[in-house]
């Protein structure tokens, strides 16, 4: 770029700031991009999400069979988000939180919000509603197991939840099962898409005491993808603890 | 003394006022809008062939081969029984309305929460109001009664059910026992005696609670009364004395004054149908330029907003929508306007167009925030959710509480409750 040029452009930026202020225009290596994530408790997997945790303003989509390990995370990822006095929902499409399990994982029953959608696709116009507002914290979506569905009317809630959640500082996580009709389209959306599989029971004599879960990334925006790591999830304490 | 008056098949009765063809007809009323799958309202004839309010259109069409659908227009319903609560005011003002306009028909089955309100224990969806006639003796109670009777059938043209009592639970049981077009007088220290027989469905209690009812052999008002209060109370807590006091004929609830509703309402005829979609958008960009500017004369703003557009053939269309936020922002509302009017299954040319906007409140200014927003915790998600169950119903939004957390049942640790603001 020339001398003249810079100095032309220099003065229309000048003007533009000049009369709408500073924050309406500025350079792309001025973005503040560093802005860190909701933990999932566990160390190694937050630095394979890239932002220290889970990314506010994106969609990340959980997906694996049923027992596999994906509620858990998610609601570890709500028991840091409440310790930090955040905003807590999960909205469970087929009813099947447990409230025993989710006070077992730490959740703080009083101030997790639960949304019943009916039908499911209700969901993301109630998430959209949530995160337009001010404040900040997590939404959970448990899409359930709904061979029937469509994808095709849900796609467009699912487009303006997108472009909502861009503008806010929530994270929100969907779970799916990854034989869902829906699945492909949540992960079409999602900027972060981890693939989370049980990988083996853990006994102590004949009593099965855990679980072990396989993480990988299918695809991240702020980390390479393709990375896995694994963790145990305990099924009589709190927290899971690292892999062996 | 109070006065329960009920108005059985008000809707349906409306709709046969509004189109006499329909009298004496089975009639199922539908919200084209918003459920056209589902019975909204029903005629007397339409009941007795065993068709219920929230039941699927093609069971009830299953059930009765000449049944008659019309489209319902719930805005009307509300505007008639406000008229007459407006008229009923002249009597006393204690008049207070039970919400009952609304489909409640399973609302017993599908509430979680102990205690229910009076409206949804019907099986019927019935419009019902409570007046509070003070402390008259009997004689002019029943003579003021036969009075507020008598108007109610010049006002509307339906037979009422009215029961008076010394409490609004004792006047509601009476005010349901009669037939239509009867009065039910109950004198002060026999409200016992005639809760005696009465099932204990009556009562505003969940389905659970009428199930253990059922199991420990309590079937009656009587049976329930004559029970020590301790026992219920050991039973089912607080809810057992409440239950307790209703059962022996011992409401103290007092009746509300009744404050009308502040709407406003603006609507357009026209002699020839307008069938251009454009045609009809100039109108009601009209309208709402109207409504706009008298909200911002008087520094108001709107959130719920209510479209009819009635159609040549006598049918009219409704939709109704709850705004995220108060506003009185011309190009807001009328953008959601021709939305809700896109959304109408309209089939013919539109006759007359009926704008309604309610949920008046004086705007309240609101500090933007010039810098980074910061987290506002769960005040805000409080705030957030008054709004979500005003657009979505609060039957969506539960919280977990834990209720007995060393009991045996794992089902009994936890409890779910409707989420309220607050």
């Amino acid at each position: 770029m020339t001398t003249t040029q810079q100095q032309a452009l220099a003065s229309v930026v000048a003007t533009i700031h000049q009369r709408w202020g500073d924050k309406a225009l500025r350079r792309l290596s001025q973005v503040k991009t560093d802005t860190d994530g909701i933990s999932t408790g566990d160390a190694a997997l937050d630095r394979v999400l890239g932002r220290n945790g889970v990314p506010r303003g994106l969609l990340t989509c959980l997906s694996g069979q049923p027992t596999s390990g994906m509620t858990t995370l998610a609601l570890n990822v709500l028991t840091h988000a409440q310790a930090d006095g955040e905003v807590t929902v999960y909205i469970d499409a087929n009813r099947t939180l447990d409230p025993a399990y989710a006070s077992q994982r730490g959740i703080n029953l009083e101030r997790l919000l639960v949304v019943w959608p009916q039908p499911r696709a209700l969901g993301f116009d109630i998430a959209r509603d949530i995160v337009a507002g001010e404040g900040a914290g997590v939404v959970v979506f448990d899409l359930g197991h709904e061979q029937s569905a469509q994808a095709g009317p849900t796609s467009g809630a699912l487009r303006r939840l997108i472009m909502t959640l861009s503008r806010s500082p929530y994270a929100f996580i969907c779970l799916s099962a990854a034989s869902d009709n829906l699945n492909a389209a949540v992960a079409a959306y999602a900027g972060i898409h981890l693939h989370v599989e049980r990988q083996r029971w853990l006994r102590q004599a004949e009593r099965v005491v855990g679980y072990e879960v396989g993480v990988t990334a299918l695809k991240n925006k702020f980390a390479p993808p393709g990375q896995r790591v694994t963790f145990t999830v305990p099924l009589d304490h709190h927290g899971p603890r690292r892999g062996p | 003394m109070i006065t329960c008056i009920r108005l059985p098949h008000f809707a349906a009765h409306l709709e046969e006022r509004a189109h006499p063809e329909l009298r004496g007809k089975a009639v199922a009323l539908v919200e084209l809008a918003l459920h056209p799958q589902q019975v909204y309202a029903v005629s007397p004839s339409a009941a007795q062939a065993g068709i219920r309010p929230g039941m699927p259109l093609p069971q009830a069409r299953a059930r009765c081969d000449n049944l008659h659908v019309q489209p319902a227009v719930p805005n009307r319903y509300q505007d008639a029984f406000e008229t007459l609560l407006e008229a009923l005011t002249t009597f006393t003002p204690q008049v207070e309305p039970e919400d009952s306009l609304e489909l409640r028909a399973d609302a017993r089955r599908g509430t979680p929460a102990a205690f229910l309100h009076l409206s949804q224990i019907d099986d019927y969806p019935t419009p019902t109001c409570y007046l509070d006639l003070g402390k008259l003796k009997p004689d002019a109670v029943q003579a003021m009664a036969q009075q507020i009777h008598q108007h109610v059938q010049e006002q509307i043209g339906l037979p009422a059910k009215v029961g008076i009592a010394s409490g609004k639970f004792t006047a509601r049981v009476a005010a349901t026992a009669v037939n239509a077009g009867e009065l039910l007088l109950i004198p002060p220290g026999q409200e016992a005696a005639f809760l005696d027989g009465f099932t204990v469905a009556l009562l505003p209690v969940d389905g659970e609670t009428l199930r253990q009812l059922d199991l420990l052999g309590l079937y009656t008002l009587g049976q329930l009364a004559a029970l020590p209060v301790s026992a219920l109370l050991d039973r089912f807590g607080k809810q057992g004395r409440i239950m307790h006091r209703l059962a022996g004929g011992r409401d103290t609830s007092p009746v509300t004054a009744y404050t009308p509703p502040v709407v406003e309402r603006l609507r357009r005829q026209w002699d020839g149908p307008l069938a251009e979609w454009e045609r009809l958008e100039v109108v009601l960009n009209d309208m709402v330029a109207e409504a706009a500017t008298r909200l911002l004369d008087t520094g108001q703003t709107i959130q719920h907003i209510t479209l009819l557009l009635v159609q040549d053939d006598g049918t009219t269309l409704e939709r109704a929508v709850v705004l995220r936020q108060p506003s009185a922002n011309v190009r807001h509302i009328r953008d959601t306007v021709h939305e809700m009017g896109r959304s109408l299954p309209v089939s013919g040319g539109i006759v007359e167009a009926e704008l309604v906007l309610s949920d008046i409140a004086p705007a309240v200014p609101k500090q933007l925030s010039l810098f980074e927003r910061e987290a506002v915790p769960q005040a805000h998600l409080n705030a957030v959710l008054k709004d979500l169950i005003m657009r979505y119903g609060g039957e969506h939004f539960y919280w977990m509480r834990a209720a007995d957390p060393d009991a045996r049942l794992p089902e009994r640790r936890f409890r779910w409750e409707k989420a309220g603001p607050g």
